[in-house]
């Protein structure tokens, strides 16, 4: 009888670790596609994220969502944006289920929602979507979520300066210069050095506000420590993808053109996940400790025991799960032109080469482009 | 075999009220009815603050007696809030009761581009031009109706407890101003303050 259990368990381990820490390969495939430049195939893949699993589903909306923004399909882009948004809400609580489930296999078993930086990214695409489909005042009212979003993680966001430069713009569009001088106040204080703050209009120029995205955002690899005989401990931290590059815009008598904000994501990504640490390592110390004593209580049978320890041990991964087509860097450019056609020049670095940027606008106008670079 | 099918039974009463939970079910609500989820703006607001703003323009006279009914513009409510509300709802229900009281007449703000369009097709030659509308005819308006709605979201603050409360305050201030003197005739402001509360913990 005690062997059937015994067997029954150990069935149950392999399937747990089989189980856990599937990879998707619709977000795979798409997160290939995007990165070949093949923006409509990689949007196909991931079709309308209905048939992901709870676990993942986040990560198919705000991919779905970058993807379809460099598309230059906000509209479609902000569709799955604000599911990503209502998706977190829905989940605001801490579900007694998927912490027991973790506390014996692995972080997986979490519905993922998402870091505290994604989490507010989410706001900066929805707020850079609205503005160029000139929906301002569903841009303003992403200013003011991602503003409770600052608000809640203060810390973990602090470096977050292309968001804050959004939100500024956000206000000074319904002409709410205190907000946004609040906005440019904490950048200030946040990254101890000045920042250009746009002066009005002259009556004859109209605004350029380049949004652009750089690089390849930071990944979440495991660090893995094994404590012989067969204890595992797996923890996740961001990796850089792809090293942090300031865009150079010269304008048609290659003047260099200020950068206004810049952020990157990577120091931004770390922040907000050593913020969690402390959530994930006690965790793991309950993991560890619970999986222990399954394996001892096996003692008596060598052989059970050897197996529950090998499934056990394949159960530990560090959950790795992050939105993974985002950029290195976000910049954000604001520049006043006389009315009228414009050639800029937009490079990647110091040496990358330069692509040519057409614009046109009239008096008084604000012309809003995003770039992927 | 008896016991079998006790057992079949048992099982089937088991299962039957847990399915009986999954039926989809559609019912229609009273739009009167106060049924709220969380703390966020809901459709019974709507009613609730477009008839203590709109009650006053209508009882109160605050534009001067004369024989002609003045003819009002209502300009978009502006959504300044952290919810994508649609308040275009507001401004037609603010529009539809003034003018179903008979007091004013109104210019419709959102058709103009509709009328310059049409003006220009029967223009163009199409329209026999004994029916075609004459131009420079249009009302001109005389007060402006604008209106901002705004919210204050606040959060209970970290702290050890089963539930997490959030107060939300609404306000919709609605203003008239004369065209020709740019003086603010009226003035007036619906409140909503709602608090909610969820679990931490769920399952």
């Amino acid at each position: 009888m005690a062997g059937q259990m015994q067997k029954q368990l150990f069935l149950i381990m392999l399937c747990l670790s089989v189980l856990s820490g599937c990879v998707n390969h619709a977000l795979t495939d798409a997160r290939t596609l995007y990165y070949q430049g093949n923006y409509i195939a990689a949007s196909d893949a991931l079709t309308t994220c209905d048939d992901f699993a709870e676990k993942e589903k986040f990560l198919c909306l705000v991919e779905k969502g970058t993807v379809l923004h460099d598309a230059g399909e906000f509209r479609e882009s902000n569709r799955f944006f604000l599911e990503a948004h209502r998706f977190i809400q829905d989940r605001d609580y801490i579900s007694i289920s998927q912490q027991t489930t973790a506390s014996i296999i692995n972080d997986y078993a979490i519905v993922y929602v998402g870091e505290y930086s994604e989490q507010l990214w989410i706001h900066s695409y929805l707020m850079m979507n609205f503005l160029q489909l000139g929906d301002y005042i569903s841009a303003r009212v992403e200013a003011k979520r991602a503003l409770e979003v600052f608000e809640r993680h203060p810390e973990a966001l602090e470096d977050d300066y292309y968001t804050r430069g959004l939100i500024a713009l956000c206000f000074e569009l319904f002409g709410q210069f205190d907000s946004a001088r609040i906005e440019y106040d904490i950048v200030e204080k946040n990254s101890g050095s000045q920042v250009s703050r746009p002066g009005t209009l002259p009556a004859d120029s109209g605004e350029l506000v380049l949004m652009i995205g750089t690089g390849r955002g930071p990944v979440k690899v495991p660090i893995e420590i094994v404590v012989p005989p067969t204890t595992k401990i797996s923890i996740p931290h961001y990796r850089s993808a792809s090293p942090f590059h300031v865009p150079r815009i010269q304008d048609a008598d290659k003047k260099d053109i200020l950068l206004h904000f810049s952020t990157d994501t990577f120091e931004v990504s770390d922040k907000s996940l050593s913020q969690r640490m402390a959530e994930i390592i006690s965790r793991q110390t309950v993991r560890v400790a619970g999986k222990e004593a399954i394996a001892d209580s096996f003692r008596n049978d060598r052989l059970a025991e050897f197996l529950v320890r090998v499934a056990l041990f394949a159960t530990e991964h560090a959950d790795v799960r992050s939105w993974q087509t985002l950029p290195r860097g976000f910049h954000l450019y604001r520049l006043s032109l006389p009315a009228g056609s414009h050639q800029l020049r937009v490079s990647l670095g110091e040496f990358g080469a330069y692509r040519e940027l057409p614009v046109t606008l009239t008096n008084g106008e604000r012309v809003f482009k995003s770039l992927r670079l | 075999m008896k016991p079998t099918v006790l057992k079949n039974i048992v099982l089937s009463l088991l299962i039957l009220p847990g399915l009986l939970g999954c039926v989809s079910t559609t019912k229609t609500l009273d739009p009167e009815s106060e049924v709220y989820y969380d703390a966020s703006y809901d459709f019974s607001d709507k009613k609730k603050i477009v008839d203590k703003l709109v009650s006053p323009l209508i009882h109160e006279e605050f534009i001067p007696r004369r024989t002609q009914k003045p003819i009002l513009i209502v300009y978009p409510v502006v959504n300044e809030t952290s919810e994508h509300i649609s308040t275009g709802g507001i401004t037609d229900d603010i529009r539809r009761e003034l003018l179903r009281s008979g007091k004013y007449r109104f210019i419709s703000e959102e058709q103009r581009n509709n009328i310059l369009k049409e003006d220009a097709y029967q223009q163009q030659g199409y329209v026999d031009p004994a029916m075609r509308i004459a131009m420079g005819k249009q009302l001109g308006a005389e007060y402006i109706v604008s209106g901002t709605l705004r919210s204050i979201k606040k959060k209970e603050p970290k702290q050890w407890r089963l539930t997490k409360s959030q107060r939300v305050y609404y306000s919709l201030d609605l203003t008239v101003t004369d065209l020709t003197s740019g003086e603010l005739v009226y003035a007036d402001q619906a409140e909503i303050a709602r608090e909610a509360s969820q679990p931490i913990i769920g399952w």
